[in-house]
């Protein structure tokens, strides 16, 4: 188990602002605080390629406009500069969840949350991909 | 819906109508005597023949049902009766003269009245009425359910036009069976098309509920721990994306409102139907890529069925995101012009093969491959036709830029009532 840091990078890829809120506040609330916040996942897919930009975990959703989450996905996987990088999947609930949690985990994705969710799932999934040992009081 | 069998059981039940028994009677010799059933290619039994087999070898291939009535009330009592035993006369002969008050003629005239696919045969002499007489009396409708035979007879001439008649009847009866399993076949799948274009929105709309209950559930976690004025703050925002919840649910019954089985039109704001749908769709269009822009007046109605109207909008939509492929845009737009609303749909797609045109509204026609069970345009088609008398068209635009446009005409109150 690693220990924990709170300064570690998070990118949060979503474009609907509801939800990229609240997950940015989740988030502050579990006490990180190095938070970079996306709308647009082409802006996302440019962070991703830009070795300078830090970047420790990726939360994005799934189904956005061109590049989806998959396609981010794919950019941090094949990509050795970021082999380090964590990366979890928010998704709704459908029919189809089952084949995408399947294809999410053969393309590497670490984790995968499906919508809507409370803040304890996406911290124990935080931590999970992390390494890092969660408090039973956390 | 009828339920029709490989072998259809052929009706062969005929009427004789005449006021002499002996003739009457004779018709059952001719049409069923005893020892018929004897088909063409079969071997001959070795039981006795009745004498008409002998002189009409192999003719009759089947038995024929005949029921004799004396006069015009029994006649039409039996054929009444047949109607309540669903048991109709394929045909029957009618002696022209028959005693009584009531005619053969006006027999027939009843007759067709109470059953109209049944074919009848006069027997006539020539000093009963002429046949431009009988064609007055029986009406210019049934010109093709009639025919006449001079007297005297011959069986053959009897055979013959039992067998003719029978053939035609039950023809056409399965002609009719089968259109109507076309039709049955043709309604489930339309309604199949709807359902799947309703799942389509339907998806949209979850993925949506689960942003919005997103919202809700989050700033309920998140507000715990704040003062009275975060609190407050939370809640306006859980209120907000429940009130959103409502709406979109609101739109969502507008579209499934028992679909094609109701048939209720009303007067309503085409923009704010419009812009309701394009709520609906949000998810689908913003992942797709492509822009949707509508140009409607504010204020413009229209009449007709609002959950069939959403529907073709919903098809159109969808068509357009698939012409699309992943960018471009679709244009809405619509005016009024008299009594009638024009509504058109625009997409920026690579359009539609000249040669297809034509056929792309057809049911089961689709540009697709397997994407597409092609009833999007026949059914958006037979909504605006159909069911608000107006017409819709297709085309590629002409503006120069590529692209495939659906107009469609949506004719006032007025209009469609007395279309």
């Amino acid at each position: 188990m690693s220990t924990e840091n709170f300064n570690i990078r998070i990118m949060v890829v979503d474009d609907d602002a509801m939800v990229r809120e609240i997950v940015v506040e989740y988030l502050k609330a579990f006490g990180f605080t190095n938070i970079l916040e996306v709308r647009q996942s082409a802006r996302a897919l440019k962070h991703i390629q830009d070795v300078k930009e830090e970047m420790d975990l990726v939360i994005s959703d799934w189904e956005m406009p061109d590049p989806c989450g998959v396609d981010l996905l794919r950019a941090i996987k094949k990509n050795p500069h970021r082999e380090k990088v964590k990366f979890i999947m928010i998704t709704s609930q459908k029919s189809m969840e089952r084949v995408k949690i399947a294809q999410a985990a053969s393309l590497g994705c670490d984790a995968y949350i499906v919508k809507p969710f409370r803040s304890k799932i996406l911290k124990e999934k935080i931590y999970q991909v992390l390494g890092w040992e969660l408090q039973k009081a956390g | 819906m009828t339920k029709v069998h490989p072998n259809l059981k052929w009706n062969r039940r005929i009427l004789v109508v005449d006021d002499e028994r002996s003739i009457a009677d004779s018709y059952e010799d001719i049409l069923c005597p005893a020892e018929s059933v004897v088909s063409l290619g079969s071997s001959r039994s070795s039981r006795s023949k009745s004498p008409i087999e002998n002189t009409l070898p192999g003719a009759i291939e089947f038995k024929f049902e005949v029921d004799v009535a004396y006069s015009a009330e029994e006649a039409l009592e039996k054929i009444k009766q047949s109607i309540v035993d669903g048991k109709p006369y394929s045909m029957g002969f009618f002696d022209v003269k028959l005693g009584g008050g009531m005619d053969g003629v006006e027999l027939v005239k009843e007759a067709f009245h109470l059953c109209p696919d049944m074919f009848a045969v006069f027997v006539t002499a020539h000093t009963d009425r002429s046949i431009e007489n009988i064609q007055s009396v029986v009406g210019v409708e049934n010109v093709d359910h009639w025919d006449y035979l001079s007297k005297p007879f011959s069986h053959s001439e009897i055979l013959q036009k039992a067998r003719n008649f029978t053939t035609l009847w039950n023809l056409a009866r399965e002609q009719q069976v089968h259109e109507e399993q076309l039709q049955v076949m043709r309604n489930k799948m339309m309604d199949n098309e709807i359902a799947s274009s309703v799942a389509a929105v339907a998806r949209g709309v979850g993925h949506e509920f689960g942003n919005i209950l997103m919202q809700i559930i989050g700033k309920a976690e998140l507000s715990l721990n704040k003062n009275e004025e975060g609190l407050r703050e939370a809640m306006d925002k859980v209120l907000d994306a429940s009130q959103r919840a409502i709406e979109i649910l609101d739109r969502f019954k507008d579209l499934t409102e028992s679909g094609s089985a109701s048939v209720e039109k009303s007067d309503f704001n085409l923009s704010d139907m419009v812009q309701g749908v394009q709520e609906l769709m949000e998810h689908q269009i913003k992942v797709s890529g492509i822009k949707v822009k509508m140009d409607i007046p504010k204020g413009m109605m229209v009449h007709a069925n609002q959950t069939s109207l959403m529907q073709v909008i919903v098809n159109l939509i969808i068509n357009a995101i698939h012409a699309s492929g992943g960018e471009g845009a679709v244009d809405i737009t619509a005016e009024k012009t008299g009594d009638v609303s024009f509504i058109k749909v625009r997409d920026y797609g690579p359009g539609v093969d000249e040669s297809l045109l034509e056929k792309i509204v057809l049911p089961l026609f689709t540009t697709k491959g397997d994407g597409g069970t092609g009833l999007g345009l026949a059914i958006c088609k037979e909504i605006v036709e159909i069911e608000h008398k107006g017409r819709m068209s297709v085309d590629n635009a002409s503006d120069g830029q590529s692209g495939f446009v659906v107009r469609i005409e949506i004719p006032d109150r007025k209009l469609q009532e007395v279309a």
